[in-house]
Parts: C-alpha cells; structure tokens; sequence
C-alpha cells in the first residue's frame, strides 16, 4: 500500500542498505550467458554480480555513430567524408582499426579502464531516415507501434514502487511510459513542495483514483499521487547538488535556464547526470534512470558542433562515473540513427545507418557486434548487424535482471554484455 | 438564456478553438446558441483590437549581426541583447493570447507554429520568428497550399532545417524530408500515425494498416535538388531566390516528372491523397482528440479539406462535426501548458508577463521554442511528476494573482460551484468535490487545488 510505503520512505534512508537494494554483494552469479562468437576476447574485469543500475542516455537528432567510433584509416571513410574525415594523429585508438573522437578522451581512459563497450552495426530492419519512426522504435523497443516504452513494460510487469525508474527533466519520454506504471519525472534543480501541510493533505485527496474516471483523468491524478511519493524522498537529494549551470559551464554544455529561455538539446547533460549520482549515491531503490542531450541533427556545418556536443557527453559521462565509484552502474549511450557516410555539401551529413552503442561503468568492456561494412552500403548508409533488441536484452538481464522476453517481442537472443 | 448544454457546448468550444474564456464571456456567446457561437469564432477575418493594442517588440538584428565581426565584448553584448528580443517577442505572443478577442485566431497561428516547428534555439534571431509567426497569422485561415509556398521560403525555416545551406552542387535533405514526413505527407510507412508515439497520442495510427510510405528515399533526394536556390542574404529579412544556385534539372517526384522548383513540389505534394488526411489528423488532434491519418472522422473531412486546402472551411467542419461534442472528445486532450497558462490568465483575468516563461520552461513549452521540427507533444507526455510540481507552483502564482471578487462575496457553501463556472468545468467528480469543499473558506487554496484537478487540466 502507498500509505506503507511512504512511511517506510519517511523514515529514513538508513534502512536502505546498498547491499540489500541494489545487490552489491560480490556473491551473486557471474551472468549466464556464453559470450557473442564476435565479442571481445578481452576478458571482462571482473564478472557481474548480480541485479545493478541501468543509465540510460538518449541522443537525439541522430548522433554520427562514424565519427565517433571513428574506422580512422578506412580510405573509403575518408574519401566519403572529405573534410569532416576525424584526424586521425588527434583520434584516440582503440584497436581493430577504430578510435574515438578526439573530444571522447574521458571515454578513452574508461577503455583504458575496461569500462567501456562499443556495440557496432546496432538498428533493426525498418531503420529508416525519420528521426521520429526511428525514434519512437528505440523508445518502444519494437517496431509496430506500441504506446508503451520498453522500459515501462518493465515497469508493468516487476514495478513496485514509484520510484523503481526516474527520468531526468520535464516530459515523461515514451521509453518510460507503462500501460499502468510509469517513472517518476525529476527535474534538474530544486524539487520540493510549496505550500504547507494542509495543501498536502488536499493533494492527497485529489491524487486518488476514481474507477469511473476517464483514462487521462485517472493518469492526472496518478500524477499527482506520485509527486507526493517521491517529493520527500528525491527532493532533498536532487535540490542539495552543486550548481547544475557551473557544471554545465565546465563541460561546455548549456546551463538550466534561469530566465525562461530554454536551451538548445534541453538541460545540460552534466546537471541532468550530476542529480542521477546523487540519488544512486543516496541509495533509492531506483533501478533504472533516463536522461537526454539534444542537438545531434547535424545537417550543415558538423564538426565544430559534433565536437561540442561529444565533449559534453565525455565530460558528463566521466564524472558520472566519477561520482557513483564503484557502485555497479551501467550506462548505455544510444542515439535515433547515424548518418549518411558520404558528406552532404553543407559541410554536414544527412540522415543515415550505422548506430553505435557505448556502453559504459559496469561493462563487459571492448567491441561487441561486427562493424558494417563500407564497401558494402544499403543506399549509402551503413548496414545493421546488430538488432537494437539484443542489446536492450543484454541490458534486462545483465542488468536488471529480467527475462528479455518478458519485455520485448521477437528480441533474437540477448548480447552478453555485462 | 442559453439551457446548461448549451453552455457546457459553447464552453468546450471556447476551449478547444481558443484558450477557454471568463464565465461572462462564455454566457455572452452561449444566448445565441451554438451554431452561431462557432460562426463568430470562425469569422477569422475580423480585426482583433485587444490583440493588436499590445505593443510589438522591436528588433535591431543588424546590430546582432555586426557584433559577429567585432571583439568579443561586442559579442557578448549583442547576444544579451537577441537573448532579450527572443524573450520579449515570447512574451508578447503569449499576451495576444490571453487578451485575444479573436482567440481562434492566434490558437490557429499557435498551431500552425507547432505544425511547421521551429525553433528561435538555432535561429537566434527574433525577428525572423516575429516575421514567421505574422506569416502563419496572415495565411493561416486560408489556403493550406499558400501557407506551404510562403513556408518553403520563410528565412526562419531556411535557417531551421538548413535550406540556405542546400545548392545544386551540394543538396542536403533536411528540409526535404520534413516537409514530406511532418508538413505535408506522414510517415506512413510501418503502420506509424501522424502523432509520434514518443510525442504522446495515436493509437488510432494502427487502424492505417500497411498502407506504406507517400514518399520514397528518392522522391527527398529529388525534392532537395528541387529546393535548392533560396538563400538568406546576410542581415536580409525576405529570402531571395538564386538562379546560380537552384538546379533546374529534371527531376522526377512523386510519380512525375518535370524540371521542378520549390512551389511545384508543394503543389505535387498537396495533390497526393495523402496530404489532406495528414494536416486534417495534426488538427484534428489538437483541437478535438487523437486521431491519425486513417480515423474516419479526419478521412470524412480530409475529402472536403482536399478539393481547395480551404482552412477556414475546415476549422468550421470540425467544429460542427457531431463527434466534437460527443461525450469522450470532451475529455480527450490535456492542456498543454500554453493552453493552461493562457484559459488561466483568461478565466481569472490574470495579466501575463515574462515571468511566466519560466513556469513555460520549466513544463517544456514556450512559444517560439518547440522541442524540434514535429514541434509539442500531446497528452500523457504533460502528466509527469516534474510537471504535477510545476504546473502546482504557476496555480499558486496564478491564484495568487486572481481577481476572485465574485467567488469572495459568496458564502463557502457557494464558492466551489462558482470556482467550476469561472474556469469553465461542467462538474467537479466527487472526489473533486470533497477535496474543494474542504478549503471552501480559503479561497486562494480553492482555486489552487481546482487549477490541478484533472476536470480542469482536460479539456
């Protein structure tokens, strides 16, 4: 019951031991699964133990997956892309033909950590050129048009409790949207409730849920009744954080908007991901958080704004991973779709294949999935060799520890990739 | 007098073809019956005094534009300076909202804006949105047709989707492809509706079956080459066509072939049976409930809409379709929080100013800055926790700032009747109600908690 469950919350944070909620222990099994015949034969640092933390970061507008994992010497990469080709003296290389951006160096020291995964060739087969279909896919986790979010169904089948998943900002994106449970939403900043008791008290009441309401009656007042469950909580923690807009500052990304203008790509990464530490670091029983970088439709003029935009993914990332410490948290980094590998003429690339997935934290660290080929182009874009599924599937199991099927349709078997 | 249907009719009306109305206002129009209720809403071609008495923002983009070339003090001065304008022109838009006398027209241009989606966040100028906006004002209640050919050369949308930056040379497809998929045509393909799953509605989409995609990858490739040749001269406000830069070439879309240009695609596109079902489905789904491209009710108004794109004919035919005022339309659609801040400062006569844009923010819709080219999201994407916080924070700032004379002078027994009437709520459900009567001598408090009841925050 609700009632139970906040008192159990108001009483303090102390009960909720990292061991108890989110599995710490070092004695739990070592993940199942054989390894992909492609992954990595780099061995993993050391072997899952157990449920853990999933961070999710979208990004959207189509991030170039080939100048981020970037096949540095390829002729044929260079030639298509001309002057946008990544140097390869500044790329950071990983091996097996690949580097990183240039502005990816927090990301290069986490593989030099074996803290991080790349998965090549991730799409499925209706990966089209609409930001939007592609889009709502990802999100779904299937291709025929669910309203639910793959997340959610998660939510809908083993959620508890309010707070099983948050995501970061203002709107609840469709990956977090169940049939009957969905996260809770956080902003970046201060996140307490005004007023005094006895407007809580009425919240409360108009919080219930009538049977005879009408569905988006009835998801208002849901709304409202999860406020309250996890206002007390979360708002301490998400309000006592250092100043999101000097972070952001730091990792060249923009601030929360003080004066009403919103930013462009939404809220800094660095803030969004700063408040996601400090609630892993309070131990929640959050089991999965979201949050977004906007901004990757590069069309014309590229590489300065794919620059900033990749430093501030890196800086964010790596002081994420900073901030939690050992704590067995897996961040997976996904983006609609990449783009065209031949350059437009607007010194930017059109929509396009080729997603890549990095995986970072508690990774099973190196390459997974076989890199498309550029010799061998669908339509000038990059061909999948992964089905994005199998990679939600590593994800529910090495992660969260559920069956991939209890959550995803048709999902082929599950990468190993925790 | 108007029976209470009647009224329950007219004030659903004011709220979907406009932004809700004081109680007064909705008796007013509610003595003369329904149907002449939606001829006076629809009489789009009246002057709006009360809109245009407020006074317009000023620009000094070439300033702006200067300060590129100079040191970076320069700079930094004439970006405050645009931050400003941007924030001001938002600002003033919302405040022809609130005291519009001719509310449908300014939900219309609010809609348009979110159909044709761009954003002041890469465009950066002010008076290029300012001058966007008047477009979608002026040719909003008239030809959809007009509307898309002053659309493909707006300098704004040039900026947006990179249209100055596509010559014959050197194509690039993002305007292309959006003016298909979102402007005109839809998706399609893959049994996807015309309201993205990830912006909230349209379940309905499934209905359209495999019916396929309007257009092919070549038919952008093609109509990217065909919009080639606008450019957007350096500190000019009206784009200009280029001749060096357009390529006449032949191309061939849509099933047909011709050396086209940038009209001609919207004329070819505007010719598919595809055209009308999509932009009637994006209205349709803002103004009464979700439906795709395949509901009945946008295919029985798509074939009106289709013989001569006439908007305002539409916006009639929706109005008066029967299944508007049925029961579940009534309780289809979220506000979104444009729509609750303004039916707000409406109903309570609460001037806007820009204080309210960080609330706007804060929920995820200020005009001018759309999340990206499918513009808002609808629905369950508003009814998140973050936003329950903030949408209870602007009720505070909102009630706060309510000329509530009318609800004081009554006894409490009395007040929570009359709160409904002011912000147009049929009834209060019953746990609504208890709620409402509990905090009937705090009339502050009242009307807060009835600013975040699901009867108010629908419809």
């Amino acid at each position: 019951m609700a009632t139970d469950r906040r008192t159990f919350l108001l009483s303090g944070l102390a009960g909720l031991g990292a061991t108890a909620l989110l599995g710490s222990s070092t004695t739990g099994v070592a993940a199942a699964s054989a390894p992909a015949p492609w992954a990595s034969l780099r061995p993993a640092r050391a072997p899952s133990s157990g449920p853990g933390t999933l961070v999710l970061i979208t990004l959207r507008g189509g991030n170039d997956a080939l100048n981020t994992v970037v096949p540095v010497d390829d002729a044929i990469y260079r030639e298509a892309r001309g002057a946008l080709a990544v140097d390869p003296d500044a790329a950071l290389a990983l091996g097996d033909g690949f580097a990183l951006h240039p502005a990816l160096r927090g990301c290069k020291a986490l593989w030099d950590d074996e803290r991080l995964a790349v998965v090549h060739g991730v799409g499925f087969a209706s990966l089209d050129r609409s930001h939007f279909h592609c889009m709502d896919v990802w999100q779904s986790g299937d291709e025929n048009d669910l309203d639910t979010g793959w997340l959610g169904r998660w939510l809908d089948r083993e959620g508890t409790d309010v707070l099983d998943a948050i995501a970061i900002g203002q709107r609840l994106p469709l990956a977090f949207r169940g049939a009957e449970r969905s996260a809770a939403v956080v902003p970046v900043g201060p996140f307490e409730l005004p007023g005094d008791a006895t407007l809580r008290r009425h919240l409360t009441t108009l919080g219930r849920v009538d049977r005879g309401r009408a569905p988006l009656a009835a998801a208002v007042a849901r709304s409202t009744a999860d406020l309250l469950d996890v206002i007390d909580t979360v708002g301490p923690l998400a309000s006592a954080g250092r100043s999101t807009a000097a972070l952001d500052a730091n990792n060249g990304g923009a601030a929360a908007a003080p004066e009403g203008e919103p930013q462009r790509g939404g809220y800094g990464l660095a803030g969004q991901l700063d408040t996601v530490a400090r609630l892993i670091n309070a131990d929640l029983p959050t089991r999965a958080y979201g949050v977004e970088l906007g901004g990757f439709d590069t069309h014309a003029n590229q590489a300065a704004v794919h620059e900033a935009l990749l430093t501030q993914l890196d800086g964010a990332l790596s002081g994420f991973l900073e901030q939690v410490g050992e704590r067995p948290v897996t961040v997976a980094v996904y983006s609609e779709f990449g783009r065209r590998v031949r350059a437009n003429g607007s010194a930017g690339t059109d929509h396009g294949g080729g997603g890549t997935v990095l995986l970072a934290g508690a990774v099973r660290p190196g390459f997974h999935g076989e890199p498309p080929p550029l010799d061998d182009l669908a339509d000038g874009d990059l061909r999948t060799t992964v089905d994005f599924r199998a990679v939600f599937g590593g994800l529910l199991e090495g992660v969260l520890d559920v069956d991939t099927a209890d959550v995803l349709e048709d999902a082929p078997r599950p990468l190993s990739l925790v | 007098m108007s029976s209470l249907a009647t009224r329950s009719d007219v004030a659903h009306l004011l709220r979907r073809a406009g932004f809700g109305a004081h109680a007064d206002d909705v008796d007013e129009l509610a003595a003369g019956g329904y149907e002449a209720a939606v001829e006076v809403l629809c009489d789009l071609a009246a002057p709006d005094a009360a809109a245009d008495a407020i006074v317009a923002p000023t620009f000094d983009s070439d300033s702006y534009l200067d300060a590129q070339l100079g040191d970076e003090d320069a700079r930094r001065a004439a970006r405050q300076r645009a931050r400003q304008e941007r924030l001001t022109t938002a600002t003033w838009w919302l405040q022809r909202m609130a005291v519009a006398e001719r509310p449908l027209r300014e939900k219309l241009t609010l809609l348009w804006h979110d159909h044709f989606a761009t954003s002041l966040q890469k465009v950066k100028l002010a008076e290029l949105m300012h001058l966007q906006r008047q477009t979608l004002y002026d040719l909003g209640p008239g030809s959809f047709v007009e509307l898309a050919k002053a659309i493909v050369r707006d300098p704004a949308m040039l900026i947006w989707l990179d249209g100055r930056e596509s010559t014959a040379a050197a194509p690039n497809e993002n305007f292309a492809r959006e003016f298909f998929e979102l402007f005109t045509l839809g998706h399609g393909g893959g049994g996807h509706g015309d309201d993205h799953k990830d912006h909230g509605t349209g379940e309905l989409a499934k209905e359209h079956g495999t019916g396929g995609q309007p257009y092919t990858e070549e038919d952008v490739a093609e109509a990217a080459r065909a919009f080639t040749g606008w450019r957007l001269r350096r500190g000019r406000k009206v784009a200009s066509f280029d001749e060096r830069r357009h390529d006449a070439g032949a191309k061939s879309i849509l099933g047909k072939q011709g050396s086209f240009g940038a009209d001609d695609v919207v004329d070819l596109a505007t010719n598919h049976p595809a055209c009308a079902p999509h932009v009637v489905s994006r209205l349709w789904s803002r103004l009464a409930r979700p439906g795709g491209p395949a509901d009945p009710v946008v295919i029985e108004l798509a074939e009106s809409f289709a013989d001569g794109y006439d908007v305002s004919a539409l916006l009639r035919g929706i109005f008066t379709h029967p299944e508007f005022l049925a029961a579940e339309t009534r309780v289809a659609l979220v506000k979104t929080p444009i729509e609750y801040l303004v039916g707000t400062s409406r109903a309570l006569r609460v001037p806007l100013d820009a204080t309210y844009l960080r609330p706007l923010a804060a929920l995820g819709q200020v005009p001018l800055f759309p999340p990206d080219v499918a513009g808002w999201p609808a629905n369950e994407a508003w009814l998140s926790t973050s936003a329950s916080l903030t949408r209870l924070e602007l009720a505070r700032k909102l009630a706060a700032a309510a000329d509530l004379t009318t609800v004081i002078a009554l006894p409490p027994s009395r007040r929570v009747g009359a709160v409904a009437r002011l912000l147009g709520v049929d009834a209060w459900g019953d746990l609504t109600q208890d709620a409402l009567d509990d905090v009937a001598d705090d009339e502050r408090l009242l009307v807060t908690l009835a600013l975040v009841t699901p009867e108010y925050l629908l419809g």
